[in-house]
């Protein structure tokens, strides 16, 4: 008994350890990369370009004026689906690649009337994002957060000497003694008090380094649901309210200070909505229908004449352009991720391995074994190991043993029937 | 009969399980001076960042001490039960094959959690007196993958040694590997602190060990290396 019960749950080991390593190697293999589409939207010919990954499969479609996309495969093309090179590709981004277009001459650039040089391509580009790994990094990192001096007048951002944990309210703990600071926590709890905010803190986000152009403290969500920006100015406690939509949740809220100190960062609500959120503690809705933060990687691409939102997945990408101050019409491109498609390498990796387990998926920043499965060439190749495992394992052992070859024959493809016949029974 | 069963483990790991002691003990001695040096060179804050952001551990040179000692263990413990057909001896004692196993198996790992207890105490001594709790809690996360790929790996060698035929013993070596090195993938510190990645570790240590029964069992019904 001890012996089927250990022979079982070897063979589930393999099937676990081959689910992993088995498409790991294959991918390297036969080159089986996934790469994103990259989506911008131009203002000097006022569509969408993007630049995609061509697979080795798919890559005898591209025409031969182009032979150095054979090579690596990166193609560059109008919203049209119109190869372009890469300089044609970058000269109409100004505002990504303002450096670029510098040194081959051509700026001063003209787009919508405005004349734009290098000084106002920088300072009129803001990116911002989100992914979903960003969701879940709260939860692991260690809840202990530095509320920078944010003060104007200083050249650059230093660590303090304490960071604060939540423990109701905040709790300040100093690095050079390790121990909590009481008289700088009441301070920072009774500014708080006073704004209206209601203990005890559920989260808060931030951005917690030094290296971005200035400091926009931290968001504390309250016991209400309300959410509080708390900065450090003159090592004193300045508190404000963000002035949230009526009914929005925030789920998360992504620090992030942009260059031109007009953006704070992203809220992402428990809706899927996905807020800006400007200096002044005021947001703005951003046009993002469809976007699913726990699965989509968001970019949102600020320029002075409208904003671009961008999610995509390991399959598609959407981009949504909308003007700024919310008139006129919405542009949207969806696009199909070529390499994420099923190509003949990809069929036999999921005919050898019909289920695969990814323990560091790209949607967290924990190790949380996530099962896949590649719809019909699995089921295939489940169908096929499981029958050979049936047979292989059942020859002169009896049924027991074929029905053991075919469950592990299906999970675990060859890897599964191999070791169903290598740990058969003895006759 | 137990206790003289758990008498003669002690002798077989006795040499290796002393060797091991001093290296844990030297290489926590090397991790603390290690964290000792670094906070009296620079800012406590700074070091903090280091810890909480960039996810830096103080201690990873112990990430492979664990499976090279369960490994060694495995060898010291099993590898002169497998020469000049010793394990007949056991086999014929008057116990149960499983109930010797089970001794054999349960002292070795008592033994691996003895080191690993004295590598967790030793973090969680020296990182109290420079990190709050919540460091020295994740730092503690961030040991665990490190002594279960070592309890993975003194299971896995066991099956290796037990089991008699060769197919089954190299494909048995390759599972160990395989599992040794998903348990060691690079993660950040605390990152196998979620409800699923503690049930694939912990169902890849039972497996293992029960699977080292199974190797057993082909012992007696072979005959082989006996």
């Amino acid at each position: 008994m001890i012996a089927t019960i250990a022979r079982q749950g070897l063979l589930f080991v393999n099937v676990l350890v081959a689910a992993v390593w088995l498409p790991m190697v294959m991918n390297l293999v036969l080159d089986l990369r996934n790469v994103r589409s990259i989506i911008l939207h131009s203002l000097v010919s006022s569509q969408f370009l993007f630049i995609e990954y061509v697979p080795y499969w798919l890559r005898d479609s591209l025409t031969d004026e182009q032979p150095e996309f054979r090579e690596h495969g990166m193609v560059h093309r109008t919203e049209g689906r119109t190869p372009i090179s890469r300089e044609t590709f970058e000269n109409q981004l100004p505002f990504i690649y303002s450096e670029g277009m510098r040194l081959r001459g051509l700026l001063p650039v003209t787009m919508n009337g405005r004349e734009f040089d290098l000084d106002a391509l920088r300072r009129g580009k803001t990116i911002l994002g989100v992914t979903p790994a960003d969701l879940t990094r709260p939860d692991l990192y260690p809840p202990l957060h530095a509320l920078l001096d944010a003060r104007p007048d200083r050249v650059s951002l230093t660590f303090p000497e304490d960071r604060f944990r939540l423990r109701g309210g905040l709790e300040f703990i100093n690095a050079d003694t390790n121990a909590p600071d009481q008289k700088l926590s009441e301070v920072f709890n009774q500014a708080l008090a006073q704004a209206g905010f209601n203990f005890p803190a559920r989260a808060a986000f931030g951005r917690d380094m030094i290296l971005k152009p200035w400091d926009a403290g931290w968001f504390l969500l309250d016991a209400r649901g309300g959410l509080f920006n708390v900065r450090r100015l003159h090592d004193k406690p300045d508190v404000r309210q963000v002035a949230l939509p009526p009914d929005s949740r925030v789920a998360h809220v992504q620090a992030q200070e942009s260059r031109d100190r007009n953006m704070a960062g992203l809220i992402v609500t428990a809706d899927n909505e996905v807020l800006l959120l400007l200096a002044d503690m005021t947001v703005r809705s951003l046009h993002c229908p469809g976007y699913d933060p726990h699965r989509h990687d968001l970019k949102v691409v600020l320029d002075p004449v409208g904003e671009t939102c961008v999610f995509d997945d390991n399959s598609r990408a959407t981009a949504l352009r909308r003007p700024t101050g919310e008139q006129g019409p919405v542009t949207r491109l969806d696009l199909d991720v070529p390499s994420g498609g099923m190509g003949p390498g990809r069929i036999a990796s999921w005919l050898l391995t019909p289920v695969r387990l990814d323990p560091t998926p790209e949607s967290t920043v924990f190790v949380d074994p996530t099962l896949s499965v590649g719809g019909l060439w699995s089921l295939l190749g489940s169908l096929c190991w499981g029958v050979v495992g049936a047979v292989c394992a059942g020859r002169g052992r009896g049924q027991g043993q074929a029905l053991s070859g075919l469950i592990w024959g299906a999970l675990g493809g060859v890897a599964g029937a191999l070791a169903a016949w290598i740990w058969r029974p003895e006759a | 009969m137990l206790l003289a069963l758990v008498w003669k483990e002690w002798l077989k790991l006795r040499p290796a399980f002393f060797v091991l002691l001093a290296v844990h003990v030297a290489m926590n001695v090397w991790a603390a001076a290690g964290l000792r040096s670094l906070f009296s060179g620079a800012h406590p804050e700074v070091l903090w960042y280091q810890t909480i952001i960039l996810g830096n551990i103080h201690f990873d040179m112990l990430r492979h001490v664990p499976w090279i000692s369960g490994l060694i263990l495995a060898g010291a413990q099993h590898l002169p039960e497998i020469r000049d057909k010793r394990l007949r001896l056991t086999l014929h004692l008057p116990v149960r094959a499983e109930t010797a196993m089970a001794c054999s198996l349960g002292f070795g790992a008592c033994v691996f959690f003895l080191l690993a207890m004295l590598d967790g105490a030793v973090i969680a001594a020296t990182d109290s007196a420079h990190y709050p709790a919540e460091i020295v809690a994740i730092h503690l996360w961030a040991l665990l993958p490190m002594e279960a790929a070592g309890l993975a790996a003194y299971f896995g060698a066991t099956v290796v040694f037990f089991e008699p035929s060769t197919s089954r013993r190299l494909h048995a070596l390759l599972l160990t590997i395989t599992a040794v090195a998903m348990i060691l993938v690079p993660a950040r510190p605390g990152a196998w602190s979620s409800p699923g990645a503690l049930a694939l570790g912990l169902f890849l240590l039972t497996a293992l060990a029960m699977a080292t029964f199974l190797a057993m069992a082909h012992q007696r019904l072979t005959g082989k290396n006996q």
